[in-house]
């Protein structure tokens, strides 16, 4: 299966949680509005790691 | 002697009847007059916060479009939070924030909406991660 990565800002991130604060819960909305929400830091490569060969 | 008494008791009890009167309905008038005015000064009070209330809004809505910094954005989104929990917040304001922030969610600075079911696409094949600007990091991340 392959995943679909979306990147999204943090005023994206930030205005989808006021909406489901407004709401009153996540059920309230749109999943989209959820992911949007709950989306994740990436997680970086360790420097370290990819400066040794 | 007590046909005498008869006038003047009469007179008494008549002025005390009428005085009575006059003061029951001049003490009715006053107490209109003054609920009244204490509705009066209820509703322009209620207009004033309604007033102040309308401009904070408007400023935390610019504060939420503006382009200058996350954190001025942010400090709009906190300020209408707290706005719209208000009794001054009438239905229609706050379906207007809520479509606000539905936009503001869905678009990007560019105008780009974010696609997450689009192609025919399970919401749950999609991982949505925050953008932090760093394009080196991407191709790390599709590996």
């Amino acid at each position: 299966m392959t995943e679909r990565i979306v990147k999204v800002t943090r005023d994206q991130i930030e205005s989808a949680k006021l909406l489901i604060r407004l709401r009153g819960g996540e059920d309230k909305v749109d999943p989209d509005i959820v992911l949007i929400a709950n989306a994740r830091r990436r997680t970086r490569p360790n420097p370290t790691e990819s400066a040794t060969p | 002697m007590t046909g005498e008494w008869w006038p003047a008791i009469l007179a008494f009890v008549g002025a005390a009847v009428g005085s009575g009167a006059s003061f029951y309905a001049a003490r009715r008038d006053t107490q209109a007059q003054a609920s009244a005015a204490a509705d009066d000064l209820h509703q322009r009070e209620r207009a004033s916060a309604r007033e102040e209330w309308g401009r904070r809004f408007t400023a935390a809505l610019a504060d939420l479009n503006s382009d200058d910094s996350f954190r001025r954005r942010q400090f709009g989104r906190i300020v209408l939070a707290a706005l719209v929990d208000s009794d001054l917040t009438s239905p229609e304001d706050r379906q207007l924030l809520e479509d606000v922030l539905l936009a503001h969610a869905r678009f990007d600075q560019e105008g780009d909406e974010v696609g997450l079911g689009a192609q025919g696409m399970a919401v749950d094949d999609v991982r949505v991660v925050e953008d932090d600007g760093d394009e080196a990091a991407r191709g790390a991340a599709h590996d």
